[in-house]
């Protein structure tokens, strides 16, 4: 389970992005949603271990994330991934960048052409990425993120560059690998239709402020 | 006529071989250095940054009489016995090109650190892994600052004059004897190497131009 205890955040500033959140991640799909400026990438940004909180607690597995040593800290840090909005995908092929994670961590790399197949990449591995189109780059991005099933995966708008078919078939994706036990947190600011049972909570994000939490069971 | 293209071949090899060890040197440090500054983000990298871009300025005659005086018999860095060797003016062109390696390449690093950097973090690589990544992916912009340091150690005076003492088949370079045979008044040499010199720089830049357009927008 990860916990987020009392977040506060600003950037170089009075201004805080962030106040005093409180927020329980378990299980299923977490939306967290708000509008444009709202404190929704810090918010991940936060979860994902990247920004470390001006005050407050990331408890990750019952570890306290910022208070644990560097080797605890890493051991944690394999455990979640974070796909920006835009997200980066490293120089060369597309099959090179599905096999990092999975090569960082000493693992097999025979996996990627099952995830590759799931979100209809199977055709471009050996495409270099500066030749994709958005919608590619963000289909190897997820595709990367789910490669090697992390524990938590934290997702910043992911259907945003993908057209309407692609879109139905990364929710169904998602919800797929939510059911089979990883969580996952995905900030959207507008109408995402995730199905009822794949998602265990709606969070409402406003001026760095969570005003409401829909749970469901 | 044998004998000055000779000469002309021996001074230049030596000028590139002593300001080759020069960027070999430098890069060594730089690199982590740059890394350094690109991943700690605090008031004391801050001052370091602004501290590089200032010396990116530092006379050469300056920094020359600085190691003169720590290598020279009655200096700290005696004992060494390299003062007036090829070796001194690979450490003091280091040295000097130094600071234009840690501002060209962490100014690099910054802009790939928001993407290369974060995204390996993010996929559960450790600071280290992440750190290869970052010089993976700026590796054009990173051969870039290589070659502007060789240009700037293969085109200065100050320090090879001074430490290397401009000793005749040994510690001369081009631009040290450029400066001789003018004062002698003997041109041709001095034209011949100016030349050369012009070329090497203007080759340099043109890949330096090359590699960078490409690092930016491939």
């Amino acid at each position: 389970m990860m916990k987020l205890e009392n977040i506060w955040f600003s950037y170089e500033s009075k201004h805080y992005v962030l106040k005093n959140i409180n927020l329980e991640i378990s299980r299923k799909i977490t939306l967290v949603k708000g509008p444009n400026g709202s404190g929704k990438t810090t918010l991940l940004k936060i979860a994902s271990l990247l920004l470390r909180p001006e005050k407050g607690r990331v408890i990750v597995d019952g570890i306290s994330y910022w208070e644990a040593n560097r080797k605890t800290r890493e051991f944690l840090r394999k455990k979640i991934v974070y796909v920006h909005e835009r997200p980066y995908l490293f120089k060369g092929t597309v099959f090179e960048n599905l096999t990092y994670p999975l090569k960082i961590r000493g693992k097999s790399v025979k996996h990627v052409y099952e995830v590759a197949k799931k979100f209809r990449i199977l055709d471009i591995l050996e495409t270099d990425v500066s030749k994709l189109s958005a919608g590619m780059k963000q289909l190897t991005a997820l595709a990367r993120a789910f490669v090697f099933k992390p524990k938590y995966v934290l997702l910043d708008e992911p259907l945003a560059n993908l057209d309407d078919k692609n879109r139905g078939e990364v929710i169904k994706l998602i919800e797929e690998y939510a059911k089979e036990g990883i969580s996952i947190i995905i900030a959207v600011h507008g109408n995402v239709s995730f199905s009822k049972d794949a998602v265990a909570k709606i969070v409402y994000l406003n001026d760095g402020v969570i005003t409401k939490i829909v749970q469901y069971s | 006529m044998n004998e000055l293209v000779y000469e002309i071949i021996t001074i230049a090899i030596r000028s590139f071989w002593v300001s080759g060890l020069a960027i070999a040197l430098a890069t060594t440090w730089s690199i982590p250095i740059s890394i350094l500054l690109t991943v700690l983000k605090n008031r004391v990298t801050v001052f370091l940054q602004d501290l590089f871009n200032a010396l990116i300025s530092l006379p050469t005659v300056v920094l020359g009489l600085f190691l003169y005086l720590i290598l020279s018999k009655s200096g700290p860095l005696s004992f060494l016995g390299i003062l007036y060797t090829p070796l001194a003016i690979s450490i003091g062109q280091s040295i000097l090109i130094t600071p234009i390696l840690v501002s060209m390449v962490t100014s690099s690093f910054q802009s790939l650190k928001e993407e290369a950097w974060e995204t390996a973090l993010t996929l559960g690589a450790s600071e280290i892994q992440a750190s290869l990544a970052l010089i993976r992916e700026g590796l054009p912009l990173l051969i870039r600052a290589v070659l502007a340091g060789f240009n700037r150690a293969l085109g200065e005076l100050g320090v090879a004059l001074i430490v290397g003492g401009n000793i005749k088949g040994y510690t001369r370079v081009m631009t040290t004897t450029i400066a001789l045979e003018l004062a002698k008044g003997n041109f041709e040499l001095a034209i011949y190497l100016g030349v050369l010199l012009l070329i090497s720089s203007t080759a340099i830049t043109i890949a330096i131009r090359s590699i960078g357009v490409r690092g930016v927008y491939k």
